[in-house]
């Protein structure tokens, strides 16, 4: 039966970091009575511990909620959305499963970088937006000079903008007034093919994976035969629910729902996200539009510090591809580490996540080796390989040419840092595209630059010259020929595969000097003078010394004190486990991430 | 069975040095006769755990030499009781301050072979910001009544102390050598947490680097060497054959009985320690409650590894058949890939694994090959 969905209102809420998202979700729960606020904290909110610590949300986690208003029962569908570069893909599929937002901005700190790529990202997708000034409880708010910063900054006309303290639960019926009124509801057609968005999706080990969708036209029930647009594959659906936030099954899904769907689908990939289903027989002719196939950008070398743990590394890799469909790897081998993972990822956030999970959730404790990017590389023979190892480059001599992904960047700055973001995308190898006043405090500028340079530390950069204030989002336009070396790292005339670099010819020297003097921090002098050498090719083109160690022997032992000299050894020896044995040198396992976090 | 030696722990002193973490309390007479009392007591019932022959005595501290009079006659007095005793050296140390003429007598009359010195420097400024008592003119005249009245002397040099540089390491040298010392100790400070010093280096004061401190050390041993005195252990120098019995037995595992707060002892494969601080000890003793409360039972492979731990400090080395004999190895075949990890390092031609000289001052990492 079709449902009325002029009683329906699906939103998500945008805002910077620590501006109260979740706290104003949770009060929003709260007033709907969805959920109590231990439940709530379990459901809604992020689940993962790594989300929490960062305040950023990976998996989107939806909830509906009933509501009645003037004597009318309302049902919302709130969509939580994550906040970074690497997952905007993500963000723009779940803003499409909207009509609407609520911006919220900080009474006190106004509007900040982040919150702009996805008031962006919510207009593109033609979202009504709702802005709401929260914390107006602490003595610095200013409400009305914030009002003043939506409006110059965003265009929005924020004078019947909620004054909101999310913490003391003030003006939250306000909000959920303007939601009713402001927003509109969906308009699907009930009689037309299923269309439904796919806009996440989990792994359950009963149910297999499990699609979030919103339904846009049609209707979906158990039992019937459903099509996937990307992959062309066909599944039975067992299992439609929606979010109350626990999953709890219903009997259809109709126009205008927000719930998830189950089809006994054995493995996550096959559930993309952005791609449509609809029914086997008689389904639609196109699908929703914007799909993209998402594909790792960023690569990195994974080993265990204990090489015993290999196969533990293994099972962890595989069971977070479960969910987690962007996430590649494939076996590699390095001289210096042994046995490993070659990983591929959405980007940098994407990998930090990934890595942080698997030493937390399955304590394994890894070597990470630096991120870069994958190239196509023409041999002179004419044959084309794609190489994402350096290990794997080709001699020098056999190599015709390189190409390197070139992304699109656009940054959004405050006109004051143009000059600062301009230097620093000209340092980073950067073409000037264009520069665009959206609004007398803000500019655009697009820039094309190669992708090895934004994963590189770009981010940071970006970040300390602008205070925080510029905004970056990429999308890649294709692969360039470009002057590429592979800078090798030799300690005591070894070279250690797992430090090997695919640079710029350019920015060689500067991250050859850059690397050895990093490494000459971290490495712990050793009984003998250790050489740190960087080359390209034969040459070597920086140079550093570990002096040998003089000083390594215990303090006097009082009064026949042999337990504590033995514990202090034993101490030592405990500190040596971490190092991995590069040839004759003794290399801590942060000397792997060093030359990740350099700057120069 | 080789004979046993014997450490008695003094836990007082007249001021707490800034970079001491060792127990050791600043108490009046009153306190140190309750301490002897209590230590009196614990040694009585030693005899129940040890009955063999007793070589070497030392005792040491803190400072025994700030000990009311009588007290060390009293320990012996106690020790003699209760163990067969037959020394061959009686060590005491002493701080130049309170090693006065009626110490020297009394220690001489209670039987003292030793003394031990706690000078550390022979510069005016490295002592005082050390937080030593005592100056250099004191420091030469301790020196100079103990050889006079007939002790062997041991000298202590501290090394890596605060403004020290080589001039002090030789004019210590010097003067030792000149007035007859014939053993030396060279340890190098090691900034412990918690104390003083640790809270001043937070604060940014600034020590001699490792560097420095193996400068300084390499300058202890070629001085040492120039007026005949030579290493028989990482820190310690002697002349005339003159080693220190009594740490020899630590070196070389013989064992040792202990007596007082924080001393540490070890009967064949038991190694216990008198834990707490002194108020707690003389509560434990007073209550006929055993003093000790930490003990361990090495295993065959703990007490080998410590056996070569310690051996391998010593300039005489790993005593490899001592070792099979006593631990029933094969000695090559159970370190063979230490030894092919330290070739460089050590010194083995089958009968002793020694550190060659020139690494003695990175032992740890050598050891750490090996254990």
């Amino acid at each position: 039966m079709p449902k009325d969905q002029s009683k329906i209102r699906n939103f998500c809420i945008v805002a910077h970091i620590d501006h109260g998202k979740s706290t104003l979700a949770d009060r929003i729960m709260d007033v709907t009575e969805t959920v109590s606020k231990r439940e709530a904290k379990e459901q809604l909110l992020d689940s993962m511990d790594i989300e929490r610590e960062r305040g950023i949300t990976i998996k989107l986690t939806p909830v509906r909620m009933n509501y009645t208003y003037n004597g009318e029962q309302y049902e919302f569908n709130l969509i939580d959305t994550p906040g970074h570069v690497d997952f905007t893909y993500e963000v723009s599929r779940s803003l499409k499963a909207c009509e609407g937002a609520i911006l919220i901005v900080d009474a006190s700190q106004g509007i900040e970088a982040q919150t702009l790529t996805n008031v962006y990202l919510a207009l593109d997708n033609d979202l009504e937006i709702i802005p709401v000034i929260n914390k107006i409880d602490l003595p610095s708010a200013r409400p009305d000079e914030v009002k003043k910063e939506i409006e110059d900054v965003i265009g929005l006309d924020a004078q019947t903008a909620p004054l909101v303290s999310a913490k003391e639960g003030i003006g939250i019926e306000e909000v959920l007034k303007q939601v009713i009124e402001l927003l509109p509801p969906p308009k699907g057609d009930y009689d037309k093919p299923l269309k439904a968005l796919i806009f996440d999706s989990y792994y359950d080990s009963y149910k297999g994976a499990v699609s979030f969708i919103r339904i846009f036209d049609g209707k979906v029930r158990a039992g019937d035969k459903i099509k996937f647009f990307a992959t062309g594959k066909e599944f039975e659906v067992t299992e439609v629910g929606v979010f109350t936030p626990r999953s709890t099954p219903v009997d259809e899904l109709s126009a205008g729902d927000v719930g998830y769907l189950c089809a006994s689908i054995k493995n996550v990939s096959d559930t993309k996200v952005g791609d449509t289903i609809t029914t086997a027989v008689g389904g639609a002719k196109e699908p929703l539009g914007g799909f993209k196939e998402v594909s790792p950008m960023v690569f990195c070398g994974i080993y265990p510090t204990d090489g015993a743990r290999y196969n533990d590394l293994k099972d962890a890799l595989e069971k977070l591809k479960l969910n987690d469909a962007s996430l590649m790897y494939e076996p590699e081998v390095s001289t210096a580490l042994g046995f490993g993972f070659r990983c591929g990822f959405l980007g940098l956030l994407h990998m930090e996540i990934i890595q942080e999970r698997l030493e937390r959730e399955f304590d394994l404790d890894l070597i990470t080796t630096a991120p870069g990017v994958s190239y196509n590389v023409v041999k002179n023979n004419g044959e084309t390989l794609i190489v994402s190892n350096p290990s794997n480059l080709p001699p020098a001599g056999d190599i015709d040419h390189m190409e390197e992904p070139v992304v699109k960047a656009f940054l959004y700055t405050p006109p004051e840092y143009v000059g600062a973001i301009m230097e620093l995308c000209q340092d980073k190898r950067g073409t000037f595209i264009d520069l665009t006043y959206l609004e007398s405090t803000r500019v655009k500028i697009e820039y094309e630059m190669p992708l090895n340079e934004i994963i590189y530390d770009f981010f940071d950069s970006l970040k300390s010259h602008t205070r925080g204030y510029a905004s970056l989002d990429y999308e890649i336009i294709g692969y360039r020929e470009s002057d590429l070396v592979k800078l090798d790292i030799l300690l005591n005339g070894e070279i250690c595969d797992a430090l090997s670099l695919i640079v710029h010819r350019e920015k060689a020297y500067a991250r050859g000097r850059g690397i050895a003097e990093k490494l000459k921090e971290v490495i712990p002098r050793q009984l003998f003078e250790i050489p740190i050498q960087a080359a390209i090719g034969g040459k070597v083109i920086a140079r550093e010394t570990v002096k040998a160690m003089r000083k390594d022997v215990l303090a006097k032992c009082y009064g026949g004190d042999i337990t504590r000299k033995k514990k202090l050894l034993e101490k030592q020896k405990e500190g040596k486990k971490r190092m991995r044995q590069i040839g004759s040198v003794e290399v801590p396992s942060e000397a792997f991430m060093t030359i990740l976090k350099f700057n120069k | 069975m080789s004979a046993a030696g014997i450490y008695v722990h003094i836990p007082f002193c007249r001021s707490k040095c800034a970079y001491c973490d060792f127990v050791s309390v600043c108490e009046g007479e009153e306190k140190q006769r309750l301490y002897i009392g209590a230590l009196l007591r614990e040694i009585n019932t030693g005899r129940k755990i040890f009955d063999g022959v007793a070589d070497t005595l030392y005792i040491g501290g803190g400072t025994p030499s700030c000990l009311y009079d009588g007290a060390v006659e009293s320990i012996v007095g106690a020790l003699g009781d209760s163990f067969d005793l037959s020394l061959r050296e009686f060590t005491v140390e002493c701080n130049p301050d309170t090693f006065t003429q009626t110490k020297a007598d009394e220690l001489k009359k209670a039987g003292v072979t030793r003394i031990s010195l706690g000078v550390q420097s022979l510069d005016d400024g490295v002592l005082k910001r050390a937080g030593r008592r005592h100056d250099a003119a004191t420091a030469m005249q301790a020196v100079r009544l103990a050889v006079k009245s007939g002790f062997d002397v041991s000298a202590d040099l501290m090394l890596g102390l605060e403004g020290q540089r080589e001039d002090d390491v030789d004019a210590f040298v010097g003067f030792m050598a000149d007035e007859g010392v014939t053993h030396l100790s060279a340890y190098m400070l090691k900034v412990e947490r918690g104390t003083p010093l640790a809270r001043a280096v937070d604060d940014g004061l600034i020590l001699p680097s490792d560097d420095d401190c193996a400068d300084l050390y390499d300058r202890t041993v070629s001085k040492l060497k120039e007026h005949g005195f030579s290493r028989y252990e990482t820190s310690n120098f002697c002349k005339d054959g003159k080693r220190c019995l009594h740490n020899m037995k630590y070196w070389t595992m013989c064992d040792y009985l202990a007596f007082g707060v924080a001393a540490h002892g070890k009967i064949g494969r038991l190694r216990y320690y008198n834990d707490g601080d002194v108020d707690g000890y003389i509560r434990a003793v007073a209550q006929g409650i055993h003093a000790y409360r930490t003990e361990e039972v090495l295993d065959d492979e703990e007490e080998l590894k410590e056996y070569v731990m310690l051996g391998l400090r010593l300039e005489d080395g790993v005593d490899v058949g001592e070792a099979e004999r006593r631990f029933g190895i094969p000695f090559e075949e159970r370190f063979a890939d230490g030894l092919k990890k330290a070739a460089g390092y050590v010194l083995f031609d089958g009968r002793t694994l020694r550190i060659k000289p020139e690494y003695a001052l990175v032992a740890n990492a050598v050891i750490n090959m090996f254990v």
